[in-house]
């Protein structure tokens, strides 16, 4: 309770306002990604109304490489931890 | 400071007009583009780097500027000029925090630093559109990208 009265936004770190945020910092790539797709999208799009649909697909196609990252690199780990690295 | 839209002739800016409006898209993200009479955009771009840029202060609190043993996002945090100033007065104005959380700490580190690097592509992308060639589209907007929209 004392942590939450200290908490001042902007100026502690979130894990003082919301217990446990430190451990939900996968989470955070989330909004990245999507600023980052409004951004690159509007310095590309004629027309402002398309931007909406052009970033969300942009969002979509990042969330897939990542995902397909991390499972490829799954499965590389659990080959390696299974069958130790090659010689 | 607002002038007409960018020319779809091969008219040139002034240079110190485009001086003038990349130091203002670089001081206030987007800014750049309402200057040159692009409303829309300059909002977008301002609106999105602004809370890039202090959402990562919410995440990772005033410790997350300036991080000294971290130079790149140290130097792309600054590319992100005003918001960097009045983060680095917040961030003077209080000293030796207590609860350090070096992984928050880090993501905020990152966004500032990706909000610095997205206006440096935003001031790129002002400068194309003052001193770019892009041809006029179907119903003759001259702001019709040379790459097309697609994704």
């Amino acid at each position: 309770m004392n942590m939450l009265l200290a908490y001042t936004p902007f100026i502690d770190t979130l894990e003082q306002g919301i217990r446990g945020a430190d451990a939900m910092q996968l989470f955070f790539v989330i909004p990245l990604v999507l600023a980052i797709s409004i951004i690159y999208k509007a310095t590309k799009v004629a027309d402002l109304r398309d931007l909406p649909k052009h970033a969300a697909i942009m969002t979509g196609q990042i969330f897939m490489v990542l995902i397909v990252s991390a499972i490829a690199l799954y499965l590389v780990v659990s080959l390696v931890i299974r069958h130790g690295p090659p010689q | 400071m607002t002038h007409s839209p960018p020319p779809s002739t091969n008219e040139q800016e002034p240079w110190f007009l485009t001086l003038l409006t990349l130091a203002l898209g670089f001081v206030i993200p987007g800014a750049g583009h309402i200057s040159i009479g692009q409303l829309g955009r300059g909002l977008v771009f301002g609106i999105t780097i602004l809370t890039v840029f202090f959402g990562g202060m919410l995440i990772g609190g005033v410790q997350s500027i300036g991080p000294v043993d971290q130079p790149i996002w140290l130097m792309t945090q600054k590319l992100a000029f005003g918001p960097y100033l009045i983060a680095s007065f917040l961030a003077r104005s209080q000293p030796n925090l207590l609860d350090f959380f070096p992984k928050l700490r880090d993501v905020g580190s990152v966004y500032c630093g990706i909000a610095g690097m997205l206006n440096m592509l935003v001031l790129f992308d002002v400068f194309v559109r003052m001193h770019g060639q892009r041809k006029p589209g179907p119903s003759g907007d001259a702001e019709t990208p040379k790459t097309g929209a697609g994704s």
